[in-house]
């Protein structure tokens, strides 16, 4: 699965940040560090504040990087 | 002896209010939210829930708010979600849901969890549709040797299992009452344990994965409808799965 890995400095900008109505950023670390956002996040900005993350030149986004999801393992059943 | 329900446009009071805060204009969503508040009362069953999620209306904003009361517990939904006429979807990957609804504060009686979906799956990854440590409720957890209906009940040593999961499409409540834990899928009790204890960790309840302190554990299984109230009887159970089956066929979503 192709997640989007954000850069360093736009991490606390996008944590918890409204990306439209009712709905909030919740970037996660994988388990090489990266924090990443998911697809669904990306293409559901409608908050101006956040349209600089769907920027692409040359059909390439500029401000994020698509990766391989490789996630954290879980935590034990609770 | 079951009831045969019919859709009835009855409304009023908390099915207006829900209508108006989500924003629904579709007369079929709008019938079916009536119905539902009538068949809750008609039940006995409205004043045992704190939270009702219906999630219709097909936007992160109608699928938000709580039916038993629209000012109270409204979700916030976090990550990835696709919201769609069938509900809302978290990703498995970062997608939660937090109803603001904190057990210990708000739970002070034996309680139960329900949730609807139409998805029939699971990832590889341990996976649990709505809870908080020790109250929690999955209708596919694959881990730890598992491949099944797996709950707990404000419990930390017992472990409703309801046996190995094929399908998980369908309605599954976990609930207590009278020291008896229960698990149920499609109307159909899968295990029952005595359980004495009633813990419950200081944690908002949240729906699409479970607050650990932290969200974990992510479901990829679609919510259609979930609610969060007290304990529910085994009759209750029955006809609070007899009530959401006849509010997902009015909209042509049921499984």
């Amino acid at each position: 699965m192709i997640v989007y890995k954000l850069k360093s400095q736009d991490v606390d900008k996008v944590k918890g940040g409204q990306f439209a109505p009712d709905c909030y950023f919740n970037p996660v670390q994988d388990i090489d560090g990266n924090w990443i956002i998911s697809i669904e996040e990306l293409e559901g900005i409608q908050n101006p504040d956040f349209i600089f993350l769907t920027l692409k030149e040359d059909g390439e986004y500029i401000n994020v990087t698509p990766i391989e999801y490789k996630p954290i393992p879980p935590p034990p059943m609770p | 002896m079951r009831k045969t329900l019919k859709v009835v446009a009855f409304g009023g009071g908390p099915a207006d209010a829900f209508i108006k805060a989500a924003g629904i204009t579709d007369s079929t969503q709008q019938t079916a939210i009536k119905t539902l508040v009538n068949d809750l009362n008609g039940y006995g069953l409205w004043s045992k829930m704190k939270a009702i999620y219906p999630m219709v209306g097909g936007n992160a904003t109608a699928h938000s708010y709580n039916l038993k009361n629209t000012t109270k517990f409204q979700i916030a939904f976090s990550g990835g979600w696709t919201h769609s006429s069938n509900g809302a979807l978290p990703n498995g990957t970062n997608a939660y849901a937090d109803t603001g609804l904190n057990a210990s504060i708000q739970l002070t009686t034996p309680s139960h969890l329900s949730y609807y979906t139409k998805t029939n799956g699971n990832t590889a990854i341990d996976q649990i549709d709505i809870g908080i440590a020790n109250f929690w409720l999955s209708l596919w957890y694959t881990g730890s040797g598992f491949s099944n209906l797996l709950a707990r009940n404000q419990s930390s040593s017992v472990l409703l299992n309801g046996g190995t999961v094929t399908n998980s499409q369908g309605f599954g409540i976990t609930t207590k009452i009278s020291n008896t834990s229960k698990i149920f899928f499609n109307n159909i009790q899968k295990d029952s344990q005595t359980d004495t204890t009633n813990i419950y960790t200081n944690n908002n309840i949240y729906i699409g994965a479970f607050n650990n302190g932290y969200p974990a554990l992510w479901s990829n299984r679609q919510c259609a409808f979930s609610t969060i109230g007290d304990g529910l009887t085994d009759t209750e159970a029955s006809n609070l799965y007899t009530i959401i089956q006849n509010y997902q066929t009015i909209l042509s979503r049921q499984v």
